[in-house]
């Protein structure tokens, strides 16, 4: 047992020794912890439950570096023209390169870089094999608080672009959103190149307090040989609310774990998640939502179009503490398999220990509809553009939860450039 | 007045388990431990010939280098494997030529529990075998069966009579490799019914057979394996209970069957062993494989099953879906009250062409009980046109018990359709004031919409065990009312 982890994650681990960690030297103890844990604990494989389809032996026995990031050029540059940001915080390879802020944002956000977590959030450094390596050589803090009261519509825009090989980046994202505040956030994760190599692990802890609301859109669409594992812990006070729609478009490898607790009574969170695969790739989505409270609500649907070798993989739990009664909880997945090759693994989970609930969930996986192809054939659409339609219309129950057109238009351009789309869209380019 | 209450209170508390008692009849019991010597002296006393004796010793060597599983969502001190007692039979005559033979004491335990021998032949018209601390006592309607070519009796007999046949078959549908139970079992196993129809042949009536724990300190370790042949069709059902123990007992069976082209097999169950008292005390614990192969064109296997008792249950009956156009179908209610446990759902396995199952799965839990289905739907590359559809609902009727979902979707073709529904919820205060309103009492008015409920699996069950197994859920279900 002891060689085998040793060799498990030795190879990951070799390159990295003397690199640092962008906690600030208060957390020394934390670090260091972390580093001789991280040698001891194996990397997780497909016989632990969590990680059943997805391997991560090409993440693990790569040597990945913390590579210092090179100036923003045009090819790290900003991709999502035309959207009305009210800042936009830019990491490059993991490390944090700039951050700009519009005049209402500055009276309202606060961002800290000194990498000093307060102490209530230290236990979450530690975990899995994954977030011991994280805390060791964690590549970026930045903790970014919303003042009460505060109303901010346009979202701030967080970039993480990768560029170079054998590119480890681990930033750490805290946010607080105050009570009564009102946020939006746009997360995207993009590659300067097509010949990027990089392991990406990002850490979010986002605590949203009584009566406030944010909403998170996360598109990941990275080109070449990346890993990305985005991990997210959300926690609701009561009569907050939380939408997520995390848009999974283009990456070799990616995996989201998306943990919400809901605390308080009345809070409500939607999570909508899109995923396409295609070639080679594997995307994994794992969501967990804990109803902590009563009378809250939650909402979850994940599609997904699977094309070529590529696997998808969904884990959704929905887990109802004994004393949540009144719970509403809605689960819904969906997926269609394009190619004979393509795999699909959904487990949409319900464990609930209250009685006075209210919980469902669905799943379907499937084709396209053959006689609806038809009915559009016969109307004289030819047979692609039949099934571009259709797509659009099994991905639009997603699409239509984001709110901002510029980022919506983004994951038009990306679906159409892929040949997903109808010609319409491609038309108007 | 209040005086009253109280009594029909006490009674409805009180009436926990009908079929606790034992039969003070001798039995014939091996020494407690798990070794060679155990598998020899077993083998031995069955008179089995040597390639069985192999397959077991084989299975105990790799049972021996096995884990037992720990993937469920069950909570339990695992067994000391060591101190069970592995051969229990009742002691009798070596062969019966009538039933009239029967030790006197045994034919009592049978009328307790309602399957005389003579009055079922007379009323019922099934066959029956009847299997006591895993060894077969008694089979009935042998010669009428016989006639149509049917092969209905213990496996020991089936061992004896029939070599070729259970040798073709046995572990080919769960390998002794399949799991840590199903190993054990292999090795270890002392009785069974074994059932062979013929080519072209219709089952007349239904075959059944009734599972008894009786000694203590012993588990049950039985095998079933019930063959179809082409074109034929059988259905089959099981039932079981066990004296009340404060010990946990260890049941681990395992039930194989195989439907060749055009063949359909109905297997239902309905389980009702001990489930340990209201502070979880006793209670069998339940871990059993059972597994049906589809092995041709068009053939249909079909798992109906009524789960009320065990402390613990385990159990997946699952279809291999391996001819084209072949059906697997399972239909399940399991009711867990006090403080039992139950983990259990299907497998589908979908591998030829145009393949279709039906999952159907009704969870009730009520007093600190938890509840979990788990299944299994994979639809492999070459299985086209595949068709699942998959329900399991969960009533609540505490706050202080679980119902939890795990459903595993695997989909690797592009002509498949796969669905898959739940819900969880607790029966609606409207439901009972409507009820309540219409002159029913609350227990009455559960009864009512628990049926109801659970009327889809009930309803695909033969006749008589439906009745029975609608008195076992009012009777689970008793003085449930949160």
């Amino acid at each position: 047992m002891e060689t085998a982890t040793t060799a498990n994650t030795t190879s990951f681990l070799e390159a990295l020794q003397d690199q640092p960690s962008a906690l600030s030297a208060h957390h020394g103890q934390q670090v260091n912890d972390a580093r001789s844990m991280s040698a001891l604990l194996p990397f997780p494989t497909t016989k632990s439950e969590a990680w059943k389809y997805t391997r991560t032996g090409r993440i693990s026995n790569q040597p990945w570096r913390v590579t210092p990031a090179p100036a923003p050029d045009e090819s790290t540059e900003n991709r999502l023209t035309g959207l009305e940001t009210s800042g936009r915080i830019v990491f490059i390879n993991g490390q944090l390169s700039s951050v700009q802020l519009s005049e209402e944002a500055r009276a309202c956000v606060r961002i800290e870089t000194d990498g000093n977590l307060p102490v209530r959030l230290l236990p979450q450094l530690h975990g899995d094999t994954f977030n011991e390596i994280h805390t060791g050589w964690c590549t970026s803090v930045m903790q970014v608080h919303i003042a009460e009261g505060a109303h901010l519509h346009k979202p701030l825009q967080l970039v993480h672009v990768i560029t170079g090989t054998q590119v480890l980046a681990q930033p750490l994202l805290v946010i607080t959103a105050a009570k009564h505040s009102v946020s939006a956030f746009a997360e995207t994760f993009i590659t300067a190149g097509t010949q990027d190599h990089s392991f990406t692990h990002r850490r979010l802890w986002l605590d949203i307090a009584e009566n406030a609301h944010v909403r998170f859109d996360k598109i990941q669409s990275e080109s070449g040989e990346n890993f990305l594992l985005n991990r997210e812990q959300v926690s609701l006070k009561r009569d907050a609310r939380f939408r997520i729609n995390t848009l999974s478009l283009n990456g070799q490898w990616i995996r989201n774990e998306l943990s919400i607790s809901l605390e308080g009574e009345n809070a409500e969170a939607g999570l909508y998640g899109l995923f396409l695969p295609a070639g080679q790739q594997t995307i994994d989505n794992h969501t967990r939502v804990d109803h902590k409270a009563p009378h809250c609500e939650s909402r979850e649907l994940y599609k997904g179009m699977l094309r070529d070798q590529s696997t998808g993989v969904f884990n959704g739990k929905v887990f109802v503490h004994p004393d949540a009664q009144k719970t509403n909880a809605y689960q819904s997945n969906a997926n269609i398999l394009l190619s004979d090759d393509a795999q699909m693994y959904t487990k949409p989970e319900l464990e609930i220990y209250a009685d006075d609930v209210k919980c469902s969930h669905g799943t379907t996986t499937g084709q396209l509809d053959e006689a609806a192809v038809f009915y559009l054939k016969s109307r004289g659409i030819g047979e692609e553009n039949a099934r571009r339609l259709l797509t659009n219309a099994f991905l639009s129950d997603v699409l239509k939860e984001v709110e901002a057109d510029a980022l919506r238009d983004f994951v038009l351009r990306n679906l159409s450039e892929r040949g997903l789309l109808y010609n319409e869209y491609t038309a108007a380019e | 007045m209040a005086f009253d209450k109280n009594n029909i209170l006490e009674e409805v508390t009180g009436k926990e388990y009908a079929f606790g008692f034992t039969t003070p009849i001798d039995t014939d019991k091996a020494p407690p431990g798990l070794n060679e010597d155990i598998i020899r002296l077993i083998s031995a006393k069955k008179e089995e010939p040597a390639w069985l004796l192999e397959w077991r010793l084989e299975a105990l060597r790799i049972w021996q280098n096995m884990q037992a599983p720990a993937w469920a969502h069950l909570q339990y001190r695992e067994p000391d494997f060591q101190a069970i007692s592995y051969y229990a039979a009742p002691k009798q005559k070596p062969a019966l030529n009538s039933l009239d033979e029967l030790d006197p004491e045994l034919r009592r335990t049978m009328d307790k529990l309602g399957i005389s021998l003579d009055e079922q032949k007379r009323l019922h018209g099934r066959a029956v075998d009847f299997v006591m601390d895993s060894v077969s006592v008694a089979t009935s309607f042998k010669a009428k069966l016989a006639e149509l070519g049917i092969i209905f009796c213990s496996m020991s007999e089936a061992i004896r009579e029939h070599p070729a046949l259970v040798r073709k078959y046995l572990g080919t549908v769960v390998p002794r490799t399949d799991n840590f139970y199903a190993a054990l079992n292999s090795a270890v196993f002392t009785d069974g019914s074994f059932c062979y129809i013929p080519k072209g042949v219709k089952c007349p009536m239904e075959l059944s057979t009734y599972f008894r724990i009786n000694a203590g300190g012993t588990g049950q370790f039985e095998r079933t394996l019930v063959v179809a042949d082409e074109g034929s069709y059988v259905s089959y059902l099981e039932g079981c209970t066990a004296p009340q123990r404060d010990e946990n007992q260890l049941h681990a069976a395992v039930v194989e069957l195989v439907a060749l082209d055009e063949a359909e097999i109905k297997y239902s169950t309905v389980q009702n062993w001990y489930p340990g008292d209201k502070d979880g005390k006793g209670g069998v614990f339940n871990f059993v494989t059972k597994r049906g192969l589809c092995a041709g064109y068009k053939s249909k296997i079909s798992w109906t099953q009524v789960e009320t008792g065990s402390a613990i249950t385990w159990k997946y009956p699952s279809c291999i879906l391996k001819g084209d156009y072949s059906t697997g179908e399972f239909y399940s209610v399991a009711v867990t009250n006090h403080m039992q446990q139950a983990d259990t759902g299907t497998k589908m396995i979908h591998l030829g062409k145009h393949t279709t199952s039906t999952i159907i799965s009704k969870g009730i839990s009520s007093g600190r009980s938890q509840n979990s289905y788990r299944g299994l739907v994979q639809i492999n590359r070459n299985a086209a046109h595949a068709r699942n559809f998959s329900q399991c609902d969960s009533l609540l009727m505490t706050d202080r018990c679980g119902a939890h979902t795990f459903p595993y979707i695997e989909v690797k073709n592009t002509t498949s359709k796969v669905e898959h529904e739940a819900t969880t919820s607790k029966i609606g205060e409207d439901q009972i004031f409507y009820c309540l309103q219409r002159g029913l009492d609350e227990e009455q008015a559960i009864s009512l919409i628990v049926n109801g409920y659970a009327k889809e699996v009930l309803n695909k069950l033969p006749m008589e065990f439906a009745v029975e197994a609608q008195k076992l859920l009012a009777i689970s279900l008793e003085g449930s009312v949160g």
